[in-house]
């Protein structure tokens, strides 16, 4: 057995993360064992989902189905059929059998961290700790009871409100609005992922499950804010000494992305088949049209009073 | 088979003690107490609550448009008696099923 407890499968996801970004990293050093399973290993680029977002494409990657048959097509469903009510999607509408519940079927054990659309957890043999969660509701939504409560009791320094998510950062960085400090927000996602990893690492160890998945989703939200920093086609001819710092402090995420797949590589041995997989691809925008704006400019929409 | 009012106010109050831990909230949960005002809600936690009682009774609620109806009506806040009431309306009448 290896000395991961025996993991014959991994999925280890990278929200949002393009071949763009990551070739140039690999040819920069700044992601040596992503550059060595990729010369060794397998890659390939592949079409995400329509449309390609987040919630749409986990759940096609943890199903193999379109996002027709298991029913999850954005972040918002309607309420009921005939409403016009808009709900965040959640587990619930997910319609399609799962690969964690695919495994549990053939009697083997599954593990999941961090997965959107997890939320209410499935209850899987294994554990779920779901992704895209506000940091008060971790422990209820988390699979099977009382997991977080260990896992805070056994992992030192383990921080759920860093774990889980901040809502209002979000909201700020997908807005493009501006986060008091970016190097910050890269902190944050360089400790968050950690304590995803530290949990990982814990489970692989503690509690054995033959496939095990996690997604680090630090990289989509260092993109969403950061791109110009990343993209190697938008490097300036001649870079700022604070270009140079932000940038070196997101390849600071990636190094330390990269040490953890080394890491995993070891714990889980040559026997463990490890898929490193994305959901979307991602580039940048020099204009953006605000429909709404454009469609009351032209007659075409009025405002509700008080909705201005 | 109906639920009554007394069953759901048990499962209600018996999620929002779970909660208290992480929540910080010292004062008791009645039928008055208000989810954003005395428990410190944010929008996004009316939705993971939304969640919550799917979960805990198996079923579908139109819980968007009940958010949408107190934001329309502008209420000062959502108490849990009015979840209570909500509960009650939606648990009756529905039938018991997952979403489609």
């Amino acid at each position: 057995m290896n000395p991961a407890g025996g993991a014959r499968a991994m999925i280890f996801g990278l929200d949002g993360a393009s071949f763009q970004v990551l070739d140039d990293l690999t040819r920069r050093g700044v992601m040596p064992n992503l550059a060595e399973l990729m010369a060794t290993g397998v890659r390939g680029s592949l079409l995400s989902t329509v449309p390609p977002l987040t919630p749409v494409a986990w759940s096609s990657l943890v199903t193999g189905r379109t996002p027709g048959n298991h029913g999850v097509t954005g972040f918002f469903q309607f309420d009921a059929p005939e409403s016009f009510s808009l709900r965040i999607v959640s587990a619930r509408e997910l319609r399609s059998e799962t690969v964690w519940s695919i495994v549990n079927r053939h009697g083997l054990r599954a593990g999941s961290l961090n997965f959107p659309i997890h939320c209410p957890p499935p209850r899987i043999d294994g554990y779920v700790i779901p992704g895209w969660l506000p940091w008060k509701w971790i422990r209820m939504f988390s699979h099977p009871a009382g997991l977080v409560a260990k896992l805070q009791r056994e992992i030192p320094g383990l921080d759920i409100r860093e774990l889980a998510m901040d809502f209002e950062q979000e909201k700020k960085s997908i807005a493009g609005a501006a986060i008091d400090n970016h190097e910050n927000w890269i902190e944050l996602h360089i400790r968050r992922d950690q304590h995803w990893f530290d949990v990982l690492c814990h489970q692989l160890r503690r509690d054995p499950c033959e496939l095990v998945g996690i997604v680090f989703d630090g990289v989509d939200k260092l993109q969403h804010l950061l791109w110009p920093y990343l993209d190697p086609a938008l490097e300036p001819e001649r870079p700022t000494e604070g270009f140079l710092r932000l940038r070196e402090r997101c390849w600071d995420y990636f190094r330390q992305l990269d040490r953890f797949l080394g890491e995993v590589l070891a714990m889980v041995g040559e026997e463990c088949t490890v898929f490193i997989v994305s959901d979307h691809g991602f580039t940048g925008t020099s204009q953006i049209l605000h429909i709404n704006t454009w469609l009351e400019q032209n007659g075409y929409l009025t405002w509700k009073a008080g909705m201005e | 088979m109906q639920i009554t009012k007394d069953q759901l106010r048990r499962e209600l109050l018996g999620i929002f003690a779970q909660l208290r831990d992480d929540w910080n909230y010292s004062i008791p949960v009645t039928e008055d107490t208000g989810i954003f005002r005395d428990l410190g809600f944010e929008s996004i936690d009316a939705v993971a609550l939304g969640s919550r009682l799917e979960e805990q009774f198996d079923r579908s609620l139109p819980f968007a448009r009940f958010l949408t109806t107190v934001r329309e009506q502008k209420l000062p806040d959502i108490t849990v008696g009015l979840l209570l009431d909500f509960l009650l309306e939606n648990l009756n009448a529905a039938p018991a099923g997952r979403a489609s």
